[in-house]
């Protein structure tokens, strides 16, 4: 059974087993208005194409300024004190060598 | 001619109400599935051959054999041929629905509710539920057959969880449903309860014929002033004149829900070895005839030939046809409001 048969019998289901409320005049009307609305699948018509050279009213604005980042929050905790060298581990370099 | 052969005695569901009786492993042998089959093309007009157990996909083997022979046949007399089956729906595979599909076989699928009241009406002999199976291969009957009929028996206790039960089927693609009423049940507290969810459904199936996805719920769909306008009137089966069953021993029946486990003697027909006993079709007819008018009810002839307290089931039977009406009229003047 097909994709749109399913949304189909989704959609009437609902009204046909809403209880007492449905009369036959709302389900035709409903189920009508259904018909007529496109079903998701359809795939809709282009509207409107673009035309490069076609130029807009107004101008866009670009920002004077660069815009401001956010202020870094503030890391919470104290501060950890470095851990002591193990023997054997490799120390890095602290600073960059001099060049000669 | 219309011939229905019982393939097996054997199920692999343990219906609480079922009428078929006890359950055994006796299978229709080859040489009596095609003399069945001689029978059904022996008489000029339409062939249908139609499948029932016990299980029948328990012997699909069979099953298949015996159609492909009838097939051919047809082809080769240039008859046209018509094939159907009731199961269970516990059995599938999808070479079994390639099988159908291909052959046009109009299926009946026993299915009697949400999954936990076919759990509790319809599990399997160990004692398992079967309703997500069946549920799920309800589904795949939908997406794979173009036709079938979803056959649900309906007890007091059903009752409450029937209208959801045939929304979800509505959803999922069921197009037909029969409701059928366990005669034998006691319905007598339940007489307020059905009369609502026969006017729900009677209103759904109205409705629903209003628009192009119809479902078309029995026993309501025959009383609508469309359906009586094209139909002919008759009501039930062939019983016997051009319509029979035949058990896996070769024994003739008016009706496959007669055969049970092939012992009762008094409602057959006649057999493959010594033909159709035409005296005893006259009488059974008759007496049917006489308790079925007697209290007002039409349809199936073979109501009156069940086993159990007759008197009470036709009393059922009665109120249902009541019923009905009701909840046809009361429908039919909703629609037409």
């Amino acid at each position: 059974m097909s994709g749109d048969k399913i949304n189909r019998r989704r959609f009437l289901a609902d009204l046909l087993f809403a209880g007492g409320a449905v009369t036959a005049a709302a389900l035709l009307a409903q189920a009508g208005e259904a018909e007529k609305k496109p079903s998701p699948s359809d795939t809709p018509k282009a509207t409107c194409t673009s035309d490069p050279n076609r130029k807009l009213d107004g101008d866009v604005a670009l920002p004077s300024s660069p815009t401001p980042s956010p202020p870094e929050p503030p890391l919470g905790g104290k501060p950890m004190a470095p851990s002591p060298m193990v023997k054997g581990e490799v120390k890095s370099p602290q600073r960059q060598p001099k060049k000669p | 001619m219309k011939v229905c052969l019982v393939l097996t005695h054997q199920c692999n569901l343990g219906c609480s109400y079922c009428y078929a009786g006890e359950k055994f492993k006796s299978s229709m042998s080859w040489e009596i599935g095609l003399r069945s089959l001689r029978l059904a093309f022996s008489r000029p007009g339409p062939v249908e051959v139609s499948f029932f157990g016990g299980e029948p996909m328990i012997a699909f083997d069979s099953l298949a054999r015996l159609t492909r022979v009838a097939s051919t046949w047809a082809s080769r007399a240039g008859r046209e041929i018509r094939f159907s089956m009731t199961t269970n729906a516990t059995i599938l595979k999808d070479k079994h629905l390639r099988f159908l599909r291909h052959y046009n076989f109009f299926v009946g699928v026993s299915v009697d509710g949400v999954e936990e009241v076919q759990d509790t009406q319809r599990p399997f002999l160990s004692g398992r539920g079967s309703g997500q199976l069946v549920w799920r291969n309800l589904e795949a009957f939908c997406h794979q057959l173009e036709d079938f009929r979803v056959l649900m028996v309906i007890r007091p206790g059903t009752l409450e969880s029937l209208p959801q039960a045939v929304e979800r089927m509505y959803r999922m693609g069921v197009s037909k449903v029969s409701l059928l009423p366990d005669t034998e049940a006691d319905w007598s507290n339940s007489r307020a309860l059905l009369t609502r969810v026969y006017q729900q459904l009677a209103r759904v199936c109205f409705l629903s014929m209003l628009t192009d996805e119809p479902m078309w719920i029995s026993p309501f769909v025959e009383q609508h002033p469309a359906q009586l306008a094209g139909s002919e009137g008759s009501g039930g089966c062939g019983f016997g004149a051009d319509e029979l069953a035949v058990s896996p021993a070769g024994h003739f029946y008016p009706c496959a829900r007669l055969v049970g486990p092939d012992r009762r003697t008094e409602v057959r027909i006649g057999s493959l070895a010594d033909g159709l006993d035409w005296e005893r079709i006259a009488q059974l007819q008759l007496q049917a005839d006489e308790k079925m008018n007697s209290c007002g009810t039409g349809g199936c002839k073979c109501l009156a030939l069940m086993p159990g307290d007759q008197q009470a089931q036709l009393a059922n039977v009665a109120m249902f046809t009541e019923i009905t009406g009701e909840a046809c009229q009361n429908a039919l003047e909703m629609v037409a409001a």
